[in-house]
């Protein structure tokens, strides 16, 4: 991404932007993540539903994508960092099950200038790990 | 039994009607409609607005739907029916919310179990706004 051709991120009131589909409280299409910091990390719990799976009863990739990218994405936020992405690699190490609870978590691992690095995995409740994320995101802003 | 192993012998790989992607009776889904494109697969998309992330840009993980659907699509349209196992996303230009995009994918190459494919997605223009490089592993052959 070399240059962003989006809107000003930097003058979105994040508390009442509710139509992001991965965690706008107000879109009906989308996760409703709700997103926690806790230290350094981002957390979100979900379960996904019978609507987001690809085949029959596992969960979509392209769902878990969207968390991976959402939880990461906020990492950088709650430094101040405003980004988009740029690359992200996932792995999917276990097969993800609908209406199962998972945890999905975030974290920075590298800040230079204009690029961020971050990691990501979502886990079963009993720590199995189902994916992992990595993430090079591009600074559109900071705070 | 494993729910690999089910969906093998029970599933009619063509029938996935509640597919977030490409179900065509998934209410919240993209309803994506594949066709066969020379040795490829394509389908067209325009997001609404409920599908964005930053305001007014087509969320990240959505591009990531569509290109993880097209990747898996174009192994099936070749027979080989297969579950992404790691996938390599490069984002080139944000895609607007109301804007046609074109989803393209097809296989590279097939080795086992294992099938390596590739997609892109471009704008109107033909503007690259995202590839993708998969490695899938193929759950049933026709």
């Amino acid at each position: 991404m070399k240059e962003w051709q989006g809107p000003p991120l930097r003058d979105i009131d994040l508390n009442n932007y509710t139509m992001c589909f991965a965690c706008g409280r107000d879109n009906p299409f989308g996760l409703k993540l709700r997103l926690e910091r806790d230290g350094d990390e981002v957390r979100a719990e979900f379960t996904p539903e019978e609507h987001h799976q690809g085949w029959p009863g596992v969960v979509h990739g392209g769902i878990l994508n969207t968390v991976l990218d959402e939880v990461m994405a906020w990492a950088a936020i709650h430094q101040g960092l405003f980004c988009v992405t740029a690359r992200m690699e996932v792995r999917i190490k276990s097969t993800p099950l609908v209406g199962q609870r998972y945890i999905a978590s975030a974290r920075i691992t590298a800040n230079r200038k204009r690029l961020v690095e971050a990691e990501s995995e979502i886990k079963l409740k009993d720590g199995t790990t189902v994916a992992e994320g990595k993430a090079t995101m591009y600074v559109v802003e900071e705070d | 039994m494993s729910i690999w192993k089910e969906i093998a012998e029970q599933q009619d790989p063509n029938d996935v009607p509640l597919c977030f992607a490409c179900g065509r009776d998934n209410e919240i889904g993209l309803k994506l409609e594949f066709h066969r494109d020379g040795d490829g697969v394509k389908a067209e998309f325009t997001p609404g607005e409920q599908y964005q992330g930053w305001p007014g840009v087509v969320h990240g993980g959505i591009i990531c739907t569509m290109l993880d659907e097209a990747l898996g699509y174009a192994a099936g349209f070749q027979g080989l029916y297969a579950v992404t196992a790691r996938m390599d996303v490069q984002y080139r230009k944000p895609a607007m919310v109301g804007k046609r995009l074109f989803v393209s994918a097809r296989v590279a190459s097939v080795s086992g179990r294992d099938v390596r494919s590739e997609g892109q997605i471009r704008d109107e223009d033909g503007t690259l706004v995202a590839e993708a490089q998969a490695a899938l592993r193929i759950i049933k052959t026709d």
